[in-house]
């Protein structure tokens, strides 16, 4: 199971919400260039559709391999009231055949994305992930060098945390604890709920700016 | 030096840095020549001459040491009982095999299993079941407990994840686990070999499938550099099981790794093939 919330920020406020996030860390970030093929099953497959991600990171020396499936959300009223989506979530490491091994059992590429941009960890009450990445689609098969920005101008913002079915309700509010702290720059919320730029954004950026990095909170 | 053993052989031994060079001599036909990684225990139970152990001596090492065992994953050999024509396997077979291994002073360990799981593709046109894979082989290894191994055996494809990618698999259903099989048994140690004896039967039952042997050499990794000494001491335990007058024998099919694309050195993807391919001749030797 995950939390997540997710949120937009302009490209030019990236910079401020990395000082903003190394600020609250005090350790630096984590690189990151993920090229995830999105695989769905072939019409004969299944009695129903599914979907498997496959995410190659390309940040290391050798590129590795992680399945992931990304499950139904929580659902009742009790869901509906809360701001952060819990879903269950199974990832696998796997090796670099992983591709070629779906596409036998029978799963077609959907699409595929870059994900380029850096990723930060906390201990807040929960394990939270806060990731900064813009989102890049490839023009040719697989030609993660010549990926261009899906939305030009904006990056988008996920912050995540794991959690059980004995302690969601913790991890929720920890997360949306944690949240307050980005809210001048981004509104964060469910995923397909989105409220767009923040409109204290360019300012709050511009005192990050100014006060400099670096200072650990 | 040299001593001769209880099943007639002779072993000449001469020392070198850390290894022997030797040349065994059954009747007429020399077994190997080339210079070895052997230890005197493995020496001594080839012979079959517990004084040997005690005649060989190992000097100093003079040049590269060889690999520390963290750095090296042992290789093994999967070897499967073939039953005679017209015949089957059996819970006797199973223990006087199980015998044979005591007989040349194996020493007992403990329990061993591994499972292996078919799974067949959810479909809604069952007119097109031949676009699909025919096998799909899930195993997970006592070796590698946090791993699992899916094997395509007719695209040669061994896919090597952590094991939650069974949880996986059954989130998507697309493809679903229909019969499952224990292979499981005790293991031997016998110098530097490790030996795995084992029964063959569904999860669910004791109807016994077959009986399995991996021999695991554990001082090499080289699939290469060890097929010698292999097939040595599996002439030297088919000659032992022989004796028994048993109604089959043990086989040892060595598949095409590089088809499957693993290298010479050896990984639990290499034990997963070679499960996958004796399963295959099981079911062969049943529908036979």
């Amino acid at each position: 199971m995950e939390c997540v919330v997710q949120g937009i920020i302009e490209t030019q406020h990236v910079e401020a919400l990395e000082i903003l996030l190394q600020g609250l860390c005090g350790v630096p970030k984590e690189r990151l260039r993920i090229h995830e093929l999105c695989l769905k099953s072939g019409p004969n497959l299944g009695a129903v559709a599914s979907e498997v991600r496959l995410l190659c990171d390309l940040e290391q020396p050798e590129p590795t391999w992680t399945v992931r499936h990304v499950g139904g959300a929580m659902r009742g009223a009790g869901a509906e009231q809360i701001s952060v989506l819990v879903r269950t979530v199974v990832e696998s490491k796997a090796s670099k055949n992983v591709l070629r091994f779906f596409y036998t059992l029978g799963y077609k590429l959907d699409h595929e994305l870059l994900r380029v941009g850096f990723a930060f960890h906390f201990q807040r009450g929960a394990q939270i992930t806060v990731t900064v990445t813009s989102v890049n689609k490839m023009l040719k098969l697989h030609a993660t060098e010549e990926a261009v920005p899906v939305t030009p101008g904006i990056q988008l913002v996920e912050v995540t945390a794991p959690a059980s079915s004995d302690n969601y309700t913790e991890v929720v509010a920890a997360i949306s604890s944690f949240c307050e702290y980005l809210a001048p720059l981004l509104h964060l919320s469910k995923p397909n709920v989105s409220a767009g730029v923040v409109p204290t954004a360019a300012a709050a950026a511009a005192s990050l700016m100014s006060n400099g990095g670096g200072k650990t909170l | 030096m040299e001593e001769k053993g209880e099943n007639g052989g002779r072993v000449r031994i001469e020392k070198g840095f850390n290894q022997l060079l030797c040349r065994f001599v059954f009747g007429s036909t020399t077994h190997y020549q080339k210079p070895v990684n052997v230890s005197p225990l493995t020496l001594a139970c080839f012979c079959s001459d517990d004084v040997l152990q005690d005649r060989v001596s190992i000097l100093p090492p003079t040049g590269q040491p060889p690999p520390s065992p963290a750095e090296t994953m042992p290789l093994k050999w999967l070897l499967h009982w073939q039953p005679n024509a017209g015949t089957t396997v059996n819970s006797q077979i199973l223990s006087e095999v199980s015998q044979c291994v005591e007989s040349i002073n194996g020493a007992k360990e403990g329990r061993w299993k591994s499972t292996l799981t078919f799974y067949r593709p959810v479909l809604r046109d069952q007119t097109l079941q031949a676009e699909y894979p025919r096998d799909c082989l899930g195993i997970s290894l006592q070796e590698q407990p946090n791993k699992y191994y899916f094997i395509l055996r007719s695209q040669r494809i061994v896919l090597e994840a952590d094991s939650t990618i069974q949880m996986i698999m059954e989130k998507l259903q697309s493809y679903k686990s229909r019969v499952s099989l224990y292979f499981e048994g005790f293991q031997y140690q016998l110098g530097d070999f490790q030996l795995r004896v084992g029964k063959v039967v569904p999860t669910h039952s004791e109807n016994l499938r077959g009986i399995v042997m991996e021999v695991e050499y554990l001082p090499i990794s080289s699939l290469d550099k060890s097929r010698q000494i292999m097939e040595d001491f599996v002439d030297i335990w088919q000659e032992t099981v022989s004796k028994r007058s048993l109604p089959g024998h043990f086989m040892h099919i060595e598949p095409n790794f590089a088809e499957y694309g693993l290298s010479d050195h050896y990984t639990s993807q290499h034990t997963a093939v070679q499960y996958a391919i004796v399963m295959a001749q099981l079911i062969a030797s049943v529908r036979n």
